[in-house]
């Protein structure tokens, strides 16, 4: 019973950080210089890691389905399979698995070291809503930047299928793109934008909640990182799953 | 207006408890204008939970608290804020930003309500970080400060505004005697020559008698000088509180508190 009266709780402060968070974008004052910070703090900062990631899903999905669509005769998809799985599905999921791992993360560690140090109490006892100040930056930050970064990874990935598929699997050049192509279409897009919108969200938002109920000196802020990371990641999936049912369900 | 009401802080039957632990009980504390209380106790004995009340950062569990006669107790987070503008708060290790400079920090307030302009802001930084003494200072990161210094840069930061409240948690713990003395000092200066209430936390008995002891008068038109340094002397605007087991054991003057006969204070002083 306790267990559950606490979840419910915790559930209930995380709806109302949101709901305060959101509410501070329609008021006075706001903090452009913390959002630009934020911006190139997960935006800039996870170039890098972005590319990567989505060269390699985007190569080693070319290398694997070349094989199973080969048994069809239908090696000449390649680039429609790479394509339509990166933009619907990788590359969101694993955009945002990335930026939960390296910011949701960082975002629940400074958070918390906040805590733990008394300037969150600091900030409060100096007038200004810490809220407004930390989480809303962060939110708007983590909320713009992973859809950018999830293009960006869904471009190299796109890259990464066609330099297997040109050297490896001896497909034209053209043949490639214009499989891939045929995957790209409006709805299809839409789709693969739309996810990471909610999913730099729920990392913004979860980093920063865990990074606000630290208590517990440093280890408290080791605990509140792992949880960071662990809801992030989990909720990401987990929204993943009910945003493609839904889409599919009102498309079809 | 009520004789009671004119006092800058009120604690009426207050009580907190965190689970299931009741950290006060009934906690009646009134602090009156350039009055001084010192609160002293064992650890966890709930010496900074009121402060962190009296700040409006945590809710009492019962109880009314006030501020210059303001009930602060059904406010909301939004209406505290103003309240919180008129209290300067000094955190136990100074809770500086570390991500900005010590001039950033003694300015955060001020550029938060973006009252002045940069100029403006400049001169009071400076004026603040020079009656701390750490003019030099103003570009330095916290993490290149030893831990007095940071110290000295709360009481700066928290001086914005000039607070007619100060409340102090622990300000001295853990510094070496030299540097806590010049803290004292500068309490001392706050109160006598700028009629600052203020709530002191400690349980460093030498900090605390100094602050009962000593007094500041302005020589020569500006020179400070600090007066009755051989403790003899029994200041009436500093009083001792002492807390224990949640609720408030003793209240008085230090010289009280020397002659008060009960185990606990006696362990306390010995």
């Amino acid at each position: 019973m306790n267990f559950i009266y606490r979840a419910i709780f915790e559930v209930q402060e995380f709806f109302l950080l949101c709901v305060h968070a959101i509410a501070n974008i329609f008021r006075k004052p706001r903090y452009h210089q913390d959002i630009l910070l934020q911006m190139d703090v997960i935006g800039v900062g996870s170039l890098i890691i972005i590319i990567l990631t989505g060269f390699f899903t985007g190569a080693v999905l070319a290398l694997q389905s070349a094989k199973s669509l080969k048994s069809f005769g239908a090696v000449g998809l390649t680039g429609q399979l790479v394509a339509l799985s990166l933009i619907k599905e990788l590359g969101p999921v694993l955009t945002a698995l990335m930026v939960a791992g390296r910011n949701g993360s960082g975002i629940a560690s400074e958070l918390g070291s906040m805590v733990v140090t008394e300037q969150i109490s600091a900030m409060r006892a100096l007038g200004t809503d810490p809220t407004r100040k930390l989480v809303t930056p962060r939110m708007i930050a983590a909320t713009t930047m992973v859809p950018l970064l999830t293009v960006i990874a869904d471009l190299c990935g796109l890259l990464g299928g066609w330099l297997v598929s040109f050297y490896k699997l001896r497909l034209s050049t053209s043949l490639y793109w214009s499989a891939a192509m045929k995957a790209i279409d409006y709805n299809n897009v839409l789709e693969g934008i739309t996810k990471p919108f909610v999913f730099g969200f729920i990392i913004a938002m979860i980093g920063c909640y865990c990074g606000l109920r630290t208590h517990g000196g440093t280890q408290g802020v080791g605990r509140s990182t792992t949880q960071a990371v662990v809801f992030s990641s989990i909720l990401v999936i987990a929204a993943d799953f009910f945003m493609s049912k839904i889409i599919l369900d009102l498309r079809y | 207006m009520s004789a009671s009401s004119s006092a800058m802080i009120k604690l009426q039957d207050v009580t907190k408890s965190y689970l299931d632990q009741e950290v006060l009980k009934s906690i009646n504390l009134e602090v009156g204008r350039a009055e001084t209380k010192v609160i002293m106790g064992g650890s966890g004995a709930g010496k900074s939970t009121i402060i962190k009340l009296i700040l409006g950062l945590e809710k009492p569990d019962s109880g009314r608290i006030f501020i210059e006669g303001e009930d602060i107790t059904p406010l909301s987070e939004q209406e505290l804020m103003r309240v919180r503008k008129k209290i300067g708060m000094v955190f136990q290790e100074g809770a500086l930003f570390d991500s900005l400079t010590v001039g950033e920090n003694v300015a955060f307030k001020l550029r938060e309500e973006s009252v002045y302009d940069e100029d403006e802001t400049q001169v009071v930084v400076r004026r603040l970080l020079g009656f701390v003494g750490l003019e030099n200072a103003i570009d330095k990161m916290p993490s290149e400060l030893s831990g007095g210094m940071r110290r000295r840069v709360g009481i700066a930061r928290a001086l914005v505004g000039n607070p007619k409240i100060m409340l102090y948690d622990e300000p001295t713990a853990g510094l070496d005697p030299m540097t806590s003395r010049t803290i004292s000092e500068l309490v001392i200066k706050l109160r006598d020559l700028e009629g600052v209430s203020s709530i002191f936390v400690t349980h460093d008995l030498s900090t605390a008698f100094t602050l009962a002891s000593q007094f500041a008068v302005v020589k020569n038109g500006s020179e400070v000088q600090f007066l009755g340094e051989d403790g003899k002397l029994c200041l009436i605007n500093t009083r001792f509180v002492m807390i224990y087991d949640g609720k408030i054991l003793f209240e008085g003057t230090d010289e009280e508190l020397k002659y008060f006969d009960h185990e606990y204070i006696k362990e306390f002083l010995a």
